[in-house]
C-alpha cells in the first residue's frame, strides 16, 4: 500500500506548491520543502520511518491541510457516518421487504414495477442523479439547501441539520435498496422453490411464516455477506455523493488527499477502513451462527 | 437480374472508394514535413480544446504533424523539470501549460541560462547572451525609467525568439448574485484567491455576512509557510498594485542607500494588531528572520536568504534591511510583496521555536493569532466553511460604513454543486478558480446574477524544447505562432474572456507602458509558411495530390472489381439451382 502511494508520479510538493500557487518557487526551492518534510530520503527510509510512528499511533502530520492525519479522518469518518448510517439502515430495511414482496409475487405487476425501479435506482449515477435532485429541490422548488451538513453561519437546529440530510441520505438508500432488493429476491426465489417451504406450505402454515420464518431466514445468508462488504462505503464514504453534496466525508478526503498526493492522509484512511472492513466481516461471520444454527464455530 | 446484381454493384462501388481513401491515406504522411508532440494535462479540458480546434488544425495547415500526449499534471511538472531531450528520446517536444506572468522578468526565472531546473523554470533550455545581459540589467537597474527600458528590449527579444509561444491572457469569470456593488475589485486590486479580502467594498448584500464558494480548503493560517489563503488577514510590507508596481502597505516610505547596500523601510505608526497591541519594527524583524531561519520551511528561504544578509530595526517604526551584494536589485521589493511575507506578530508567535510553528496551534486554529488585515478568522472546519470577523482595529479601510462584517467562505469541490448554491441564493458569489466561464452563457441568461471578469496572473501557452533538432529554428517558432487563431478561440470559445496574446507578461503591467501595441503575432497562414520557408521548409516537397500513388489506385480498383464480381458470381451461382 506504501509502495503503491509512492509509485504514483509527483509529489506533495509538485502538487501544492505548483498547483495551487504557481510557479513562483523554482524546483532548488522546492527541494528544500521536500527536505523539510523528509521527502528526500530514499523510500525504505520513509516506510520504516511511517511504520514505527504509526506503531505508535502516530498516522503523521497531512502534507496538505497541516493537520495530524487521524484527527482529521476521525472527524471525516464521523461526518460520513452521520450521512451513512440512516442510509445504509433504510437502504437494508427497503431493499429487504421490497425483494421479499417481490419474491412472493414472482411475475406479478409488483414484482415488475420492483425490479423496473430497483434496476432504475440502482444504475443512474450519483453525479447525474445528485445534481438532478439539488436543480430540482434546491434551486427551482427551494424546498431543501443544496449541500453542506448544516447552514453556515447559524446555530444548528435539529430540522436544519435534517434538511441537509434528505437529499444524500435518499440517494444513496434508493441506490443501496435497488441492488439488496434484486439480491433479496433471487435468494428468496431460490429458497422458496426448496422441498422444505413446500412442506411448511403443506402443514397448513400461514404464508406469511412460510415467507419470513421459514424462506427469509434462509435466504438471508448471502444478503447479510454482501451487506457486511457494505460497510466499507459505510466508513470510506460514498466520495460521489460527498462530493456533489458538498460533504466533508471520509470519501471526499480520501480522493482529495490522492488527488494532491497526501500520502500520509491516503494510508491513514486506507488503514483505518480495511480495519474497519475486516471488522464488519467478522461480525458478518459470526451473525451467520445466529441466521443458520448448523453452523458452529 | 437488377436486384441481384445491385447489391454486388454497390459493394464494388464501396470498395473502389475505400481503395481511393486508402491509397490517398497513404500519402498522407508526405503532407507535413515533420510532426511533434505537444504534451497536456489531461485535465485542462479547455486547454485541450484549444489545442484540438486551433493549434493543431493550424500547425496542420502549414506541415507540421502534431499529436497530443495528455498526461496527469504531476508528470508534466515531472517532465518538465528532468527532462531537456526531445519527445523521440524518451522527453518532451512541446508543453502546452500556463506561463506566470509577472511585471518583472527576472521574478519569472524562465529566461536565463542559469535558471535552467532545477535552479529555475527555464524548461526550455533557452540560452541566449542578450537575454542574459538584459535581465541582469534590468535586475539592477533602480530608475523605472531606464528598467522599463531595458526590460521592453528585453520583451522584443523574446517576439523576436519566442522561446515560449504565450496564446492568451486568462482572466477570471466572478459570477456574483445581483445588486450587489462594489465588486471591482475582484477584478483589479486581487487577482487570486483572496475574496475575504476583497469583501470590504461589497455593498448591498442582505444581513451582515458575505457568503462565497471556493473549491478547496484553507490548509496554512500563517503566510510564511507558503499558500495560506490569508490574504485578508495578514498585511505586508509592501503591496502590488494592478499594473504590477509595488506600493506601501504597512511601510509608509523607503529608500535605498547609496550603493543600495541596505533597503531601509518606514513603518506606518497608526498600525495595531487585532488585538489592539501596536504594530512595530519588531514583528518585521521577526517575520523576516522566520522565514530566513533554515528550520523553519519557509518556500521563501532560498530567495530571502540569498538577498538579505541581517535586519535591524533602530526605531520602532524602522527596519534596515542589509542586504548582500546578488541582493541589490529594486525586484527585492516586489519579493516583499509576495503573499508568503505576511508579517506576523512577534509578541504573540516570538516564543514559538522555529521548527515547531508550522505543526503548533497557530498553524491551525483560527483566533490565536492576531491580525493587521481587514478580516480576522474566527471559525474554521476543514472540508466545511471558515469565517471571517471584521478586525476592529483595521485603520485604512472604508468599512466604517460598508462592507460586511461577516464573510464566510463555503468549501464546495464540485463546481455544478457551487453554482446550484449560487443561483438557489446561498452563496453571493462563487471564485473564479470554478472556471465557471464555461457556463457563461447560462449564468448571463439569469437575471438573479451578474457577472464581472478580473485579470489573473496566469497565461496559456506553449513551452517550446529548444533541444528539438527542428523546433530550435525560430522561424519554425515564428511560424507556428502565426499559425494558431487565438483572437477566435477568445472569442469563439472563451466568449471574449482573456485576451490573445503573444507576450508572456501582462499588457496593464508599468513595463509595458508605451510598448508597442501591434506586438501581438497575428494569425496568418501565408506569413506561417513564408517563415517556414525561412527555416529551410519548400513546399513544393508537399504535394498530396502528386503523392497519390497511381498504383495504389489501381491495385485496389482491381481488387474491389475482383471481390464485387465474386460476390455476384456466388450470389448468381447459389441462386440458380432454386
Amino acid at each position: 500500500m506504501f509502495l503503491l502511494a509512492y509509485l504514483a508520479p509527483g509529489d506533495p510538493v509538485t502538487v501544492f506548491y505548483l498547483s495551487r500557487i504557481g510557479g513562483r518557487y523554482s524546483h532548488a526551492e522546492l527541494d528544500y520543502i521536500r527536505q523539510m518534510l523528509g521527502l528526500d530520503q530514499p523510500i525504505h527510509i520513509q516506510y520504516f520511518r511511517w511504520i514505527w510512528r504509526m506503531i505508535q499511533g502516530d498516522f503523521g502530520q497531512s502534507y496538505i491541510w497541516n493537520q495530524p492525519v487521524l484527527p482529521l479522518i476521525r472527524s471525516s469518518i464521523l461526518n460520513t457516518l452521520r450521512m451513512m448510517i440512516p442510509a445504509f439502515v433504510l437502504s437494508i430495511l427497503f431493499g429487504i421487504v421490497t425483494g421479499v414482496i417481490s419474491a412472493a409475487k414472482q411475475y406479478s405487476k409488483t414484482d415488475h414495477i420492483v425490479m423496473a425501479s430497483s434496476l432504475l435506482m440502482w444504475s443512474m449515477p450519483w453525479f447525474w442523479s445528485g445534481l438532478m435532485a439539488i436543480y430540482i429541490f434546491s434551486v427551482y422548488l427551494h424546498l431543501l439547501p443544496t449541500g453542506g451538513m448544516y447552514t453556515f453561519g447559524q446555530p444548528p437546529t435539529v430540522v436544519d441539520q435534517i434538511s441537509h440530510l434528505i437529499m444524500p441520505v435518499l440517494l444513496y438508500a434508493t441506490s443501496g435498496a435497488g441492488f439488496i432488493t434484486r439480491l433479496t429476491r433471487s435468494c428468496m426465489l431460490e429458497v422458496l422453490r426448496e422441498d422444505y417451504i413446500m412442506t411448511a406450505r403443506m402443514k397448513g402454515l400461514k404464508e406469511r411464516v412460510v415467507i419470513y420464518k421459514h424462506a427469509l431466514r434462509n435466504a438471508i445468508l448471502p444478503v447479510v455477506t454482501v451487506v457486511s462488504l457494505y460497510v466499507s462505503y459505510l466508513v470510506g464514504g460514498a466520495a460521489v455523493i460527498e462530493f456533489v453534496f458538498a460533504w466533508p466525508g471520509v470519501g471526499r478526503l480520501a480522493v482529495l488527499a490522492a488527488t494532491q498526493r497526501d500520502y500520509p492522509v491516503v494510508l491513514g484512511i486506507n488503514m483505518v477502513v480495511a480495519t474497519v472492513v475486516l471488522i464488519a466481516l467478522l461480525i458478518a461471520d459470526i451473525s451467520y451462527a445466529y441466521l443458520d444454527p448448523r453452523i458452529r464455530y | 437480374m437488377k436486384k441481384k446484381t445491385s447489391v454486388p454493384i454497390a459493394c464494388m462501388v464501396l470498395l473502389s472508394v475505400f481503395a481511393l481513401y486508402s491509397s490517398i491515406a497513404q500519402a498522407s504522411p508526405d503532407e507535413y514535413f515533420f510532426k511533434v508532440v505537444i504534451t497536456i494535462d489531461a485535465a485542462d479540458t479547455t486547454g485541450l480544446e484549444f489545442l484540438q480546434g486551433y493549434a493543431v488544425p493550424g500547425m496542420k495547415e502549414i506541415g507540421i504533424d502534431v499529436e497530443i500526449d495528455p498526461v496527469e499534471y504531476t508528470m508534466q511538472m515531472e517532465m518538465l523539470r528532468t527532462q531537456r531531450k526531445p519527445y523521440a528520446e524518451g522527453g518532451w517536444d512541446i508543453q502546452s501549460t500556463y506561463l506566470d506572468i509577472f511585471s518583472d522578468p527576472d521574478q519569472t526565472l524562465q529566461y536565463h541560462s542559469e535558471s535552467v531546473p532545477p535552479q529555475g523554470f527555464n524548461y526550455m533550455d533557452y540560452r541566449s547572451a542578450d537575454s542574459d545581459q538584459l535581465l541582469e540589467t534590468g535586475m539592477s537597474t533602480f530608475d523605472p525609467d531606464e528598467r522599463r527600458e531595458v526590460y521592453q528590449e528585453f520583451y522584443k527579444l523574446i517576439l523576436d525568439e519566442l522561446p515560449v509561444i504565450p496564446f492568451y491572457t486568462v482572466e477570471g469569470l466572478h459570477p456574483f448574485r445581483a445588486g450587489i456593488e462594489g465588486i471591482e475589485t475582484y477584478a483589479g486590486e486581487r487577482v487570486a484567491n483572496d475574496d475575504a479580502w476583497c469583501a470590504q467594498f461589497l455593498t448591498g448584500i442582505e444581513g451582515d455576512t458575505f457568503h462565497y464558494a471556493w473549491d478547496w480548503d484553507l490548509d496554512r493560517f500563517l503566510p510564511t509557510f507558503g499558500y495560506a489563503s490569508t490574504e485578508g488577514m495578514f498585511m505586508r510590507v509592501f503591496g502590488t498594485n494592478i499594473d504590477g508596481s509595488v506600493r506601501p502597505d504597512l511601510a509608509e516610505t523607503w529608500e535605498w542607500a547609496e550603493g543600495h547596500s541596505t533597503l531601509t523601510i518606514h513603518l506606518r505608526e497608526d498600525v495595531k494588531w487585532s488585538d489592539g497591541v501596536p504594530f512595530n519594527s519588531t514583528d518585521v524583524k521577526y517575520t523576516y528572520e522566520l522565514i530566513m531561519n533554515p528550520d523553519t520551511g519557509s518556500p521563501d528561504y532560498t530567495r530571502m536568504t540569498t538577498m538579505i544578509s541581517s535586519i535591524e530595526t533602530p526605531d520602532a517604526h524602522t527596519v534596515v534591511l542589509n542586504i548582500l551584494p546578488e541582493g541589490r536589485s529594486p525586484a527585492l521589493e516586489e519579493v516583499l510583496s509576495w503573499r508568503g511575507m505576511g508579517i506576523l506578530p512577534a509578541h504573540v508567535l516570538a516564543d514559538v521555536p522555529a521548527e515547531e510553528l508550522s505543526e503548533s496551534v497557530y498553524n491551525q486554529e483560527p483566533g490565536l493569532v492576531p491580525v493587521t488585515g481587514p478580516y480576522n478568522m474566527i471559525e474554521a472546519n476543514t472540508g466545511e466553511y471558515y469565517k471571517w470577523e471584521r478586525n476592529p482595529e483595521w485603520p485604512w479601510g472604508p468599512w466604517t460604513t460598508i462592507g460586511p462584517k461577516y464573510v464566510i467562505c463555503h468549501v464546495i469541490s464540485e463546481k455544478a454543486s457551487a453554482l446550484a448554491a449560487l443561483e438557489a441564493g446561498e452563496v453571493h458569489h462563487i471564485s473564479w478558480w470554478y472556471a465557471a466561464e464555461t457556463h457563461y452563457e447560462y449564468l448571463e441568461a439569469n437575471p438573479d446574477i451578474q457577472l464581472t471578469t478580473g485579470l489573473t496572473d496566469k497565461a496559456d501557452g506553449l513551452f517550446i524544447n529548444l533541444n528539438h533538432p527542428i523546433l530550435c529554428n525560430k522561424w519554425v517558432r515564428k511560424a507556428i505562432a502565426n499559425a494558431i487563431n487565438s483572437e477566435a478561440y477568445v472569442d469563439d470559445v472563451r466568449y471574449g474572456i482573456g485576451y490573445p496574446t503573444s507576450l508572456p507578461i501582462r499588457r496593464v503591467y508599468w513595463t509595458m507602458e508605451d510598448f508597442p501595441e501591434n506586438h501581438l503575432i497575428p494569425y496568418n497562414l501565408a506569413e506561417a509558411k513564408a517563415n517556414m520557408e525561412k527555416a529551410g521548409f519548400d513546399y513544393d516537397w508537399l504535394n498530396p495530390t502528386t503523392a497519390v500513388n497511381p498504383l495504389y489506385v489501381g491495385g485496389f480498383l482491381v481488387v474491389g472489381i475482383a471481390v464485387g464480381a465474386t460476390i455476384v458470381f456466388v450470389i448468381t451461382r447459389v441462386r440458380k439451382p432454386r
